[in-house]
């Protein structure tokens, strides 16, 4: 049970105590304001103590100062008192009416905040304190009550009429309570179903967004069709058009479609990936978007998957800038690695631009290359000025 | 609420997560639908309470009857009563916790037969109401079945119940030996329990709803710093299986190259979505995602944190601005508020030593709801954000709150805005 359920718990009881008694406590004085009904001392003498008792139970309902408990209940069974009493003009048949509504539902109305909280008290001796109090303060009201209707109604029969009242209020507050306690357990439940589902589903959207490489390929593929594929030769873009779309359908069937991108990939620090066998993808798609790359340096080269994603992704992209702003159709890619880095270096002989400009407008240099090396603890280093050609220094830590 | 419940969700979730991603979308209301629902135990309540009532009506009865001038009616009409109360609890429980159209009807018509049988033999007399006892059995048997239908249903039953007691009444205002508080006595005791009954199940549906809506939105808490949330999942999966059909066609050779127009600029809109997406994961909090997905928060609540700041915040700072929020916008009866959130710009200070220490400025703009109006609770819970909260204007709350990073979190976060 959380906190803020023990609040809202608390208030609808409160609530519950201030509607129920005021509906009793208003048609109890409805039935002595009617003319003729009761003599009008009593009228007077009894009105301020329903008003006492209506405002303790607006306050009741409101925040519970505890106390307005007494001073309500007290004020109840001195208007009972006087409904009986025979100085004022007591008892009459509307007077008996009155004082049983007052008893078997206003007063008993307070019943509520005894035992609408009684399942978060634990303690059995706690409750049995609880359920004393309320079945002494039943019998006060229950004797005086009788004693109020006098004559005029069968013996006993007053009695009964305010137990069954207080019965029936004091289940409505236990029952309340244990009702939203179980509705709080289970809605708990719920949370706990859907805290899993919001991990499983993060846990897949980090799956999605962690094929980076794939995605970066479809990109560059939707990217190419967008142009309706003009510039490429249609049998390469099919070609691999099929990769990606099988790629995707690898995702979509739960695969993992880069070999490196497994589902613990997050955890498992320590897994180690060739990198030859993968950079053998990047070749190719150079290869069929046309653009000539020498390859120079180490083939074979441990990196963490992770590490090794990013680093790829990025060399993929350098290459993809190449081919699509630089003006040439050639690159150099010299890969190194000492103890603790590993390198690739990519030159190209084209245009080249003015690294300072471009931050704001190349979103795909640092989101794509720079962002994402940091990411994995690496950096990138960029140097260009416009007829100079452009070289793109890629460092991840091994 | 048993045992098997889990099952039962671990089930529906798998469901949901073989049909597809909007299913999972939905799941949340599926979830609200089922917790409302379960106040089939409440009901129960109301079931004994309302024969409680009935059986103290028919001992009234009992008693009265060998005054009664027509006892046989009478007995009719109690012997009605029992069988729509006893009816409707058995259709209930045949269906599982709601009373069908049918049953309702059934139950109804039985209700006003059994009224007019009781009542109409005794409409001459000046104590047509006391002596009618089967009111107390009609106003019982509603509340026996207060959790099975729809609120306004029953109110207007009770509502009906109510207007023909008080034309009662009011005939029998004129006739001669007349008091009126045995009267009134009776009218309250038969109409108010099912009222009462109502606003108890209104109560308590609001109540649980609220309950749901803070737990499910506190599960956004132990997110990581930068989150996708729920949608943007759902979203991604339906961008992939969008890109996937399109390749496969151009694959296949059903999309001639040069693709058509239509088919490019499909190609050109999904690879924007794509892109978007993928970036917007690194800029949206658990904050963002939180009050997007509650339905209380949403409306009220406006959040702005451009360098995604609020994913700094540990822990206990996360529950603390999320409690304190739910404590001014999420139980406020009768008032309107609308809170605003300012985060940032980071104070960052100067890295000596690890654990680095990052100053995060958090602006309230709280509007509609006076400062002493503010749930108490709101101040320890705001406090747990931070040390210093001050008001720097009218219903303006500032507090900064001091996080420990590690070197890499700042570099990366000073790195991003200057290449963005």
């Amino acid at each position: 049970m959380t906190v803020s359920g023990q609040r809202g718990n608390a208030r609808l009881m409160r609530r519950t105590t201030r509607l129920i008694g005021l509906i009793f406590i208003v048609s109890s004085f409805f039935c002595i304001e009617v003319p003729g009904a009761a003599p009008s001392v009593m009228l007077l003498s009894v009105l301020p103590l329903y008003g006492i008792m209506a405002i303790g139970l607006y306050l009741i309902g409101g925040t519970l100062t505890f106390i307005w408990l007494p001073i309500t209940f007290v004020a109840g069974l001195v208007t009972i008192w006087a409904l009986g009493f025979d100085r004022l003009g007591g008892p009459t048949e509307s007077t008996v009416s009155a004082a049983t509504l007052l008893g078997a539902g206003g007063l008993a109305s307070l019943s509520i905040l005894f035992m609408g909280n009684s399942w978060r008290l634990g303690k059995p001796w706690r409750i049995g304190w609880r359920i004393g109090w309320v079945a002494f303060a039943f019998a006060a009201t229950a004797v005086l009550t009788e004693w109020a209707s006098d004559t005029l109604t069968p013996a006993g029969s007053t009695v009964a009429i305010v137990f069954v009242g207080w019965l029936a209020i004091s289940i409505v507050g236990y029952w309340m309570s244990v009702s939203v306690a179980r509705a709080l357990k289970r809605v708990n439940h719920l949370g706990l179903a859907h805290l899993a589902e919001r991990q499983a589903t993060e846990v897949e959207s980090m799956r999605r967004q962690g094929a980076r490489l794939m995605h970066d390929t479809v990109l560059a593929t939707l990217t190419l069709l967008a142009h309706s594929g003009v510039g490429v030769s249609p049998d390469a873009l099919r070609e691999q058009a099929a990769e990606d779309a099988r790629l995707l359908r690898q995702l979509r069937l739960g695969g993992t479609p880069m070999p490196r991108e497994t589902a613990g990939y997050m955890v498992e620090a320590t897994e180690t990936t060739e990198l030859g066998h993968t950079l053998e993808s990047v070749k190719q798609r150079c290869l069929r978007m046309g653009l000539e790359v020498s390859w120079h340096g180490a083939g074979r080269i441990l990196l963490r998957s992770t590490v090794l994603d990013a680093f790829l992704l990025s060399l993929a992209e350098c290459l993809e800038n190449v081919r699509r702003h630089s003006g040439v159709g050639a690159a150099d890619v010299t890969i190194t690695e000492d103890d603790t880095t590993v390198r690739a270096v990519v030159t190209d002989a084209g245009v080249g631009f003015d690294p300072g400009g471009v931050g704001g407008t190349s979103l795909g240099i640092s989101e794509s290359i720079v962002a994402r090396m940091h990411d994995v603890g690496g950096r990138t280093r960029l140097f260009s000025a416009p007829g100079s050609g452009t070289t793109v220094v890629i460092e991840a830590p091994k | 609420m048993n045992a098997d419940d889990s099952p039962r969700e671990f089930s529906k979730r798998m469901r949901a997560r073989r049909r597809g991603p909007r299913p999972i979308t939905t799941l949340r209301e599926d979830i609200s639908r089922d917790a409302v629902l379960g106040f089939g135990y409440l009901g129960i309540g109301g079931t004994v309470i309302g024969l409680l009532l009935c059986l103290r009506g028919v001992l009234i009865f009992a008693l009265q009857l060998p005054m009664s001038p027509n006892p046989v009616s009478g007995v009719a009409a109690w012997v009605l009563v029992f069988c729509a109360l006893i009816g409707s609890f058995v259709a209930t429980k045949r269906l599982g916790g709601r009373l069908s159209n049918t049953g309702f009807a059934v139950a109804m018509a039985l209700l006003a037969a059994a009224l007019l049988l009781d009542l109409v033999p005794a409409l001459g007399n000046a104590n047509a109401l006391r002596d009618t006892t089967v009111f107390f059995g009609i106003g019982a048997t509603l509340l026996t079945i207060v959790a099975t239908r729809p609120v306004r249903q029953l109110l207007i039953a009770d509502g009906i119940l109510f207007a023909i007691m008080v034309s009662v009444l009011v005939n029998s205002l004129s006739k001669p030996g007349f008091a009126p508080g045995p009267h009134i006595e009776v009218i309250v005791l038969s109409c108010s329990p099912a009222l009462i009954g109502v606003a108890i199940v209104v109560g308590y549906e609001h109540l649980v709803k609220r309950e749901l809506d803070v737990t499910l939105v506190e599960s956004t808490v132990g997110n990581p710093r930068f989150a996708f949330g729920i949608h943007a999942s759902d979203e991604l999966a339906r961008l992939d299986l969008s890109a996937e059909q399109l390749l496969q066609e151009v694959a296949s050779g059903r999309a001639a190259l040069p693709l058509d127009p239509k088919l490019a600029a499909e190609a050109s809109s999904l690879a924007t979505e794509l892109r978007l997406i993928l970036l917007a994961g690194r800029n949206e909090t658990w904050l963002q995602h939180a009050i997007r997905e509650s339905d209380a928060l949403g409306p009220v609540v406006t959040c702005t944190d451009p360098d995604g700041l609020a994913g700094y915040l540990d822990q206990g700072q996360r529950e603390g601005l999320l409690s304190a929020i739910w404590l001014l916008v999420g139980d406020t009866p009768r008032v309107h508020p609308q809170v605003g959130i300012t985060i940032g710009p980071a104070v960052d200070q100067p890295a000596v030593q690890l654990p680095a220490r990052i100053e995060i400025p958090i602006e309230l703009d709280i509007d509609g709801i006076p400062p002493r109006r503010y749930d108490p609770a709101f101040w320890s819970e705001f406090s747990r954000v931070g040390t210093q909260a001050e008001f720097v204007a009218r219903g303006t709350l500032k507090i900064t709150a001091v996080v420990e990073t590690t070197a890499h979190d700042i570099a990366f976060s000073s790195e991003l805005k200057e290449t963005r």
